[in-house]
């Protein structure tokens, strides 16, 4: 898991390469399900290489695109895969977790292999 | 001013009256409601998502609180949202809570075993998915290590294959998992947790899924199995069975009522969204033909009035060429009910009698053995429609003081008018209650109908051609067909009138049956709604909702009588409306001219408040009914009356049933002009309607 707060170095590069899938989570410093998710997409994303996990603090790090193609507001996430990245899936943290803030692996994995699909 | 003054009277009169309060059973009522009543439970879910109890809801306690009366409430008669979802929902009195709500479709059920035994065989061939997923990763380093080198492109396409198959693999077993074990689902999260851990590896976790897997295969298997006993003993056709059916009508025409989807209960056409405006703008088809309608009136009423205030017609002109059919109606009815008290009733009686002799006469000797084994249950049916008949004859006592009613207003003076109103108002309102029972009488005329037609069309085919031949065309056709009529005429013209009187709710009727209708076993019934907005309604319609509870699959006979319930439908909550209204219109200032008045048409947006069933009076619009807005009127002040229109604002009591405006006339050259204008008026023209329509 790469946590981007004054550099987007990391995150560039890997929107540069052609073979990843990136799971990204734009923080909600408010909300306790962000952590637990990313930990959880961290899990499932540790054995196969070209998976990435990015979590956004500062969304000024963004482009206006970016923003407007990945998240709506704090607390989303967004997948993106292909050689141009597109978004496979996207939406609020909450999608991804029970009612009582457990993460829903399940959920996190049906949205890596969304990525993975794309070309 | 004081002519606007005098008009005033009549129109506060009609205005003066509120919708009443809908009626709650008491705790000795609700313990005689049959098991329709208590077992079905309405509930309003709102566009916004919001759900409003209509009557009773599950688990309320029917016991009184302390010190005070149990109350729970009836559904008939209530208002629901134009844009809402009706639920109906199935209390445990009726329906078992542990049938209710499981799987019904063995079809759903096979799709979930064959689910589980996918899934069963995925977790025993685990090591497959293992070895696709390190195949991955080989090829991911074939790949990442040749990126940059020219043969890096053709290590991407072999890796992305393998990515992509493994993704697929996987999400196979997702989505079978998930099906078998929903979000909702209490094991839920002890299921993700172990099928996680299964794909990342663990072999313990991976043997306790598996073991959970076949945990669930067995138990679908065992619901199948029980599935297939339920559809043995449902095709027996034993048990009792739900059928509830749905049909919208139209508030300008009864008989144009429509069958509507009833989820779970038949096969109709769920039909699309078609949402209702709240600020009444963008009009549905039928809105539309309303508003044309009612704007058509309104203008005719305003220029009737006009030739009155100009002294051109009298009163009663003027009334009768508001509708022809008003006065016509009044006189029908008069006419109708001197029949019941004059020699006409027993004319009539005597007429049906002797056609039922005639027709067992004429088909007797034609057919001898099939007339005779029919003529006892043909001549019961009759005796009882004339009996049921003849106890109506008590009403005909309001003949004479509606024939006297009828004299004074021919020669009504202007002052008299409201207290000639309010006599004419009362006496319409007790003969309205008075027949009441008129709906019994026309359908056992109707039923007498259609047991002789069914019972001709049932002779032995050889014998069908002359029975048709018999009754076709046969006085007792003719007089079951004019007793029917006769009576209807009557009902029809009485609820048109008590809907004028006072506002009194009649209730509203349809036989209209549904013929894709569903029999369901009541042990499987489910939870029932009709979608509004997938109804071509609008505000002032009904939905009546049958529930019938039968013997059996295969049969008509019912346990209990069905349990009707009817809603009206409404624009609740705030929302704009666009209203035709008749106005009686005065400049402020008119130079050259005494007298600057007269009637005139007006349309108005008007915004209003509708409060639901189970709210107080918020904003007093229950109480007052009231609504402000804008309008745009035609003037023609004197003395030129060239055709002008004035744009203002407008403000009104009682669903705009008085209602006052002033406004601002561009037209005009200067104040002298009417520049400025005021009114009062009513959109008195669906009372009109409800006086002339025939049912």
């Amino acid at each position: 898991m790469t946590i981007l707060t004054n550099s987007r170095k990391k995150l560039d590069a890997a929107l540069d390469d052609d073979e990843t899938t990136l799971f990204l989570v734009l923080d909600d410093p408010e909300e306790l399900v962000a952590e637990a998710v990313h930990d959880k997409a961290e899990e499932i994303a540790a054995p196969r290489p070209w998976r990435r996990v990015f979590v956004v603090t500062d969304a000024e790090l963004l482009t206006d695109d970016e923003r407007m193609l990945w998240f709506d507001e704090p607390g989303h996430f967004a997948v993106v895969g292909g050689k141009a990245k597109v978004v496979a899936m996207r939406g609020p943290l909450t999608d991804l977790v029970l009612p009582n803030g457990a993460p829903i692996a399940m959920k996190i994995r049906t949205a890596f292999n969304l990525g993975d699909h794309l070309k | 001013m004081i002519r606007l003054a005098r008009v005033a009277g009549p129109l506060a009169l009609l205005a003066a009256c509120s919708g009443p309060e809908r009626h709650r059973h008491t705790e000795a009522e609700l313990q005689k409601l049959s098991r329709l009543e208590r077992g079905l439970v309405f509930v309003e879910r709102a566009e916004r998502g919001g759900e409003h109890p209509i009557s009773r809801l599950p688990g309320d306690t029917t016991a009184p609180p302390a010190g005070g009366t149990a109350v729970q409430r009836v559904a008939d008669g209530a208002t629901v949202d134009v844009n809402s979802r009706l639920r109906v929902q199935l209390d445990d009195s009726l329906v078992p809570p542990a049938s209710r709500g499981t799987v019904v479709s063995s079809s759903e059920v096979e799709a979930l075993v064959a689910d589980a035994k996918a899934l069963s065989e995925a977790l025993a061939g685990i090591a497959e998915y293992r070895e696709a997923e390190v195949n991955a990763v080989r090829l991911w380093r074939a790949y990442d290590s040749t990126r940059t080198l020219p043969e890096g492109d053709r290590a991407y396409d072999p890796f992305k294959a393998a990515v992509r198959a493994l993704a697929d693999r996987e999400q196979s077993i997702l989505d079978r998992t998930l099906r078998l074990w929903p979000t909702d689902s209490p094991e839920f999260e002890a299921v993700d947790a172990e099928l996680n851990a299964t794909l990342l590896g663990d072999p313990d976790a991976t043997a306790k899924f598996a073991r959970r897997v076949q945990g669930r295969l067995d138990a679908l298997s065992a619901e199948l199995q029980s599935f297939a006993n339920r559809t043995r003993r449902r095709a027996d056709g034993s048990g009792e069975h739900l059928r509830i059916e749905a049909v919208l009508i139209p508030a300008e025409d009864g008989k144009k009522a429509t069958n509507v989807h009833v989820e779970n209960y038949d096969t109709l056409d769920e039909g699309s969204v078609q949402r209702i405006d709240t600020l009444g703008l963008r009009l549905t088809d039928s809105e539309r033909a309303n508003l044309a309608r009612l704007t058509v009136e309104t203008q005719r009423v305003a220029e009737a009035l006009r030739r009155l205030d100009a002294g051109e017609a009298s009163f009663e002109q003027v009334v009768a060429e508001l509708g022809a059919d008003t006065f016509r109606g009044l006189d029908e009815l008069v006419a109708d009910l001197r029949a019941l008290r004059d020699p006409e009733f027993p004319r009539r009686a005597d007429a049906m009698e002797q056609a039922v002799e005639a027709f067992v006469r004429a088909l007797g000797e034609r057919l001898r053995d099939f007339a005779d084994a029919r003529k006892s249950a043909w001549t019961d049916a009759v005796q009882e429609l004339i009996a049921s008949s003849t106890a109506l004859r008590t009403v005909a006592g309001s003949i004479e003081i509606l024939d006297g009613l009828r004299g004074r207003w021919s020669a009504v003076e202007a002052r008299d008018v409201p207290a000639l109103a309010q006599e004419t108002l009362a006496a319409l309102k007790q003969l309205a209650e008075a027949l009441e029972d008129a709906p019994k009488v026309v359908s056992e005329a109707r039923a007498l109908l259609q047991t002789l037609q069914r019972d001709v069309d049932a002779a032995p085919p050889a014998l069908l051609g002359l029975a048709r031949e018999t009754w076709k065309g046969s006085a007792l056709e003719r007089e079951v067909g004019a007793w029917a009529a006769w009576f209807d005429r009557m009902q029809a013209r009485a609820k048109a009138l008590g809907e004028l009187v006072g506002f009194a709710r009649f209730p509203v009727r349809s036989d209209l049956t549904n013929p894709l209708a569903l029999s369901v076993p009541i042990a499987e019934a489910r939870d029932a709604s009709v979608d509004l907005r997938k109804t071509p309604r609008k505000a002032g319609d009904h939905l009546q909702v049958r529930a019938k509870l039968l013997r059996g699959a295969n049969t008509e006979d019912t346990v209990e009588p069905d349990y009707v319930v009817t809603f009206e439908l409404a624009k609740l909550g705030w929302h704009a409306d666009l209203q035709p209204s008749v106005v009686f219109v005065e400049g402020d200032r008119v130079a050259g001219a005494d007298d600057s008045g007269g009637f005139s048409a007006a349309l108005n947006w008007i915004w209003s408040y509708g409060p639901r069933d189970d709210e107080d009076d918020p904003y007093l619009s229950r109480s007052l009914d009231w609504g402000v807005g804008l309008h745009a009127v035609f003037l023609s002040f004197g003395p030129d009356n060239d055709a002008e229109i004035g744009l203002g604002v407008s403000a009104g009591l009682w669903d705009q049933r008085l209602q006052l405006g002033a406004g601002y006339n561009p037209l005009a050259e200067s104040e002298d002009d009417g520049r400025f204008y005021y009114f009062i008026g009513s959109n008195l023209v669906p009372l009109l309607q409800a006086l002339t329509r025939e049912e």
